[in-house]
Parts: structure tokens; sequence; C-alpha cells
């Protein structure tokens, strides 16, 4: 259960970010630090109702497996808090210096967090999700990894689908 | 020469440069002028669909232009250039108003697309745009992306004008100072000359050109930026190349000796001088008509070894 938590802290973190990056770079106006934290919060959100599906989910393929699927489930979650914990780490001590006393430090969440690390996120969830159903010889599991995969890749684009409409009407 | 070809937004559209208006571009010349850019390039041209006659649609092309100027600009919010320009040009808003005796300043901004950084700076309410002692102009050519900016401007009350028109050539009062925000790479051999020409040949007494650093650090930074941030092809390719093609020190330094003499140019953070430098990814040309260099120097002291007179 302490893994599936940890998996829920780790999806609803990144999906902040993701809705931070979904709304960004649409709307031209200068003042929106309100459009951007809804942003975030929506993310959050999403991440917490994408766990709560994932959750049942899984319950439903722990239901119907036998006694050895639930101990294949929480090896898999562990495999996976490992790949996922290291990146979600990584990028909240770059976070951290946003509140760095100097200028420059306080770029370096832009030039590490929204460059190469969201160059490298969907690596790493294809990655962690890979390397977790890999090691189990479970059939849920990597339907439970698939799942994930693919909400988590599309999860951006999906939580962009608001803002895209303003985009348009910039655009003409 | 220059040894590199032109970004795809160089070539997709077209101007008369003295009447600014829009020209016909074909697709095929599109395709040929980016014969020395890379492949992608190319291939993102062809993507472009055409008139029966083998135009470029105009409409498809401002669609491309506005969607990446706001890409860009996310990337110059995150970046922080608006704080970095409006620090850059307090002091040149001092120098221009000794060297003019005037107490209103007139700041164009050249090529200003869809106005970020004049709109940005009439928002911080720290230049006195607000107070109406700077007046902010954005210029561009291109109709669209004026629109937009108009739009957003008047969206958010800011104290700030676009206007369709060379930056040098304005119809009511000339600027005081010139500006502009990753434009100057776009302007190339005797294009940049003739750019600083026209600086010569005003009466702005101050210019304030900012643009990406060029360093071993800056293509492959700007690659994987604009790779994982970009939605816009076009601006994936774009963004990087401007940091291919950025120009260095030494041919700013060229030009403007050559083509506007009676400036003297200081460049910010055109070298790297510490690891913290690093982080600085734009480079910044700050210059005043010669009478003032000593209040030049004296305005950017306190930045220590990041800036330098260089010409």
């Amino acid at each position: 259960m302490t893994y599936a938590l940890l998996l829920a802290v780790l999806a609803a973190f990144d999906l902040t970010l993701a809705g931070f990056r979904a709304a960004a770079g649409r709307d031209g106006r200068i003042h929106k630090k309100q459009l951007l934290r809804g942003a975030m919060l929506r993310g959050a959100l999403g991440g917490l109702v994408l766990v709560a599906a994932h959750a049942v989910i899984a319950g439903v393929l722990v239901a119907t497996g036998d006694a050895s699927t639930w101990p294949a489930f929480v090896a898999a979650a562990r495999d996976a808090v490992i790949v996922f914990g290291v990146f979600a780490t990584s990028t909240a001590l770059a976070l951290a210096f946003w509140f760095a006393p100097m200028q420059e430090l306080r770029l370096i969440p832009t030039l590490v967090v929204l460059g190469p690390l969201t160059l490298l996120r969907p690596l790493v969830i294809v990655g962690g999700l890979a390397w977790a159903a890999v090691r189990s010889s479970e059939p849920r599991v990597w339907i439970l990894a698939a799942i994930a995969g693919i909400f988590m890749l599309s999860a951006e684009r999906l939580l962009g689908r608001p803002y895209r409409e303003r985009w348009r009407r910039l655009t003409g | 020469m220059d040894r590199f070809g032109p970004e795809v937004s160089d070539v997709i559209v077209d101007y008369d440069a003295s009447t600014l208006a829009r020209r016909d571009v074909r697709k095929d010349s599109a395709l040929a002028a980016l014969e020395k850019s890379p492949a992608v390039a190319r291939r993102l041209a062809r993507t472009l669909t055409t008139t029966p006659d083998g135009l470029v649609r105009r409409d498809e092309v401002d669609g491309i232009l506005i969607r990446s100027h706001l890409e860009l600009q996310r990337l110059h919010e995150e970046f922080r250039i608006g704080p970095m320009i409006r620090d850059m040009l307090k002091p040149l808003i001092d120098v221009a108003r000794e060297a003019t005796g005037r107490k209103k300043i007139r700041i164009v901004d050249l090529g200003c697309g869809m106005g970020f950084i004049v709109r940005w700076l009439a928002a911080s309410g720290e230049i006195g745009a607000e107070r109406g002692d700077v007046e902010l102009v954005g210029a561009d050519y291109n109709l669209a992306l004026l629109e937009g900016a108009k739009r957003l401007a008047e969206e958010e009350s800011l104290p700030v004008r676009f206007v369709a028109a060379n930056a040098f050539e304005l119809d009511d009062a000339p600027a005081d100072i010139v500006m502009s925000t990753g434009v100057l790479h776009h302007f190339r051999g005797a294009g940049l000359d003739e750019l600083f020409a026209n600086h010569e040949r005003s009466s702005a007494v101050a210019f304030l050109h900012a643009d990406i650093r060029p360093s071993i650090f800056s293509p492959p930074g700007s690659w994987v930026f604009h790779q994982a941030r970009m939605r816009e092809p076009l601006a994936k390719f774009d963004g990087y190349w401007s940091a291919v093609r950025a120009h260095d020190a030494k041919t700013l330094r060229k030009a403007v000796a050559t083509s506007a003499p009676s400036f003297a140019l200081g460049m910010v953070d055109a070298k790297i001088t510490s690891l913290l430098a690093i982080l600085r990814i734009f480079q910044i040309a700050v210059a005043v008509r010669r009478p003032h260099v000593d209040a030049l120097a004296q305005s950017y002291k306190h930045l220590g070894r990041r800036f330098e007179v260089v010409a």
C-alpha cells in the first residue's frame, strides 16, 4: 500500500507540472499567474482522478487473479517508485531553486526542469513502467503498466484542451 | 558570405522594403532559399499548403507565426527576459533624458512581433510608461502579429502602441531608443550593416539589442528547449537555428564600428566570466552616441565584468 501511495503522490506531482506546461505558451497575456495556478491545480486534480482510476483497475485485476497477483503488483510498484522517485527528486531539487537568493540561480528550474527533464519525461515514463513490467511474470501487471503509460503520456495533451481555444482565437 | 542558411520564418514571408506591402511568396522560391539550411527546414517548408498558382498561403503562415510567437513568449517568460531588459533599459532611459533634455522618452521595439517585451515593460509599471514618461511603441511589418499584439495590450489596458512601420521611419516622431529582442541574428552581412546604418542616420540617442549569446552551450541547449517545449514544428527548428546563427560580439562590434561610428557600443554578458554566467543565455548590445560614452560606462558599472565598452 505504501508503494501505491507513493506512486499516487508521484503521479499528482508529475501532472501538476504537466498542467503548467499544458497552459503555458497558449495565452499571450502578461498577467496570467491565476491562469497558470489554475492549470497546475487542474493537473494535480487530474492526477488524483487518474490515480483513482488506476486503483479501481488494479483492484479489478487483483480480484480476478490468484494469491500471487497482489505481491506481483507490490513488487512492480516498488520498481516503478524507484525510477520515478529518482526523476521526481531531481525535479523537486531543481524546482527548489525558485527560492534562491540570486536571480541567475532562479533560472535553474527553467534550465533543468522545463528543458532537459521535460524532454526526458516520456522516456522515463516508458522506461520506468517497462522496467517494472519486464521484472514481473504477471500479465496483469503488464496490462496496468500499459494503461498507466498511455494515460501519463497523453495527460499533457488532455490537460491542454481548454487552453487551445484561446490559442485558436488569437490565431484568427 | 553567410555560412548558415536562413530560418524558415525568414523565407515564408516577404515585404516590399519601401511600401511595407506584403509580397506573395512562391513555395518553390522559399525551398530554394533554404538550400543552405538543414534538411529539416526544407521539410517544414514543404508541408505548407499553396494556392493553385504555387503561392504560400498567407493565412496559414500567419497562424504558424502567431503560435510560434506565443510559444516564444513562454520561453522569454521562463527565462525572465522581461526583467533583464528592464534592468538594462533603465540606465539607457536616463542617458537618453540627459542627451535629449526631455523627460518623455520614446522607445521603439524593432521587429516586436506579438509585442511581448514592450507589453511586459508596460505592465511592469517600472519604467514610467503608465505615467507617460516613457512611450512604448512596437513596430513590425506583419499585420497579423501586430493585430494579436494590439488585442493583448487592449485586454490588459497596457500603455503601449503598435504600428506597422519601419522602426526608423515612424510617421509622428522618431525613436529616442531603438531596441529589439531576439531579432539581431535575422540581419546578416550587408543587412546587419544596413541595420546599424539606419541607427546612425536616425535621431535615436541609444539602442539596446538583446539576442542569444553564442557559445558551445547555446545550440545544444536551444535544441533541447525547443524540442521539449515548442509545439509548433517551425518554432522547434527556427528557435534552435537562431542559436546557431546568433552573432558574436566581434561581428556586432565590427558592424557598429563600420556603420554606426557615432555610437559607442557596450556589451553585457558577451563573455562567460563566471559559472553563474553560463545560466544567462542572452547577450545585450547597448550603445549611446559617443558624447555620452562616460554616462554609458557609469550606468553599467555595477555589472562589473559582465559589461565592457567594446567600440
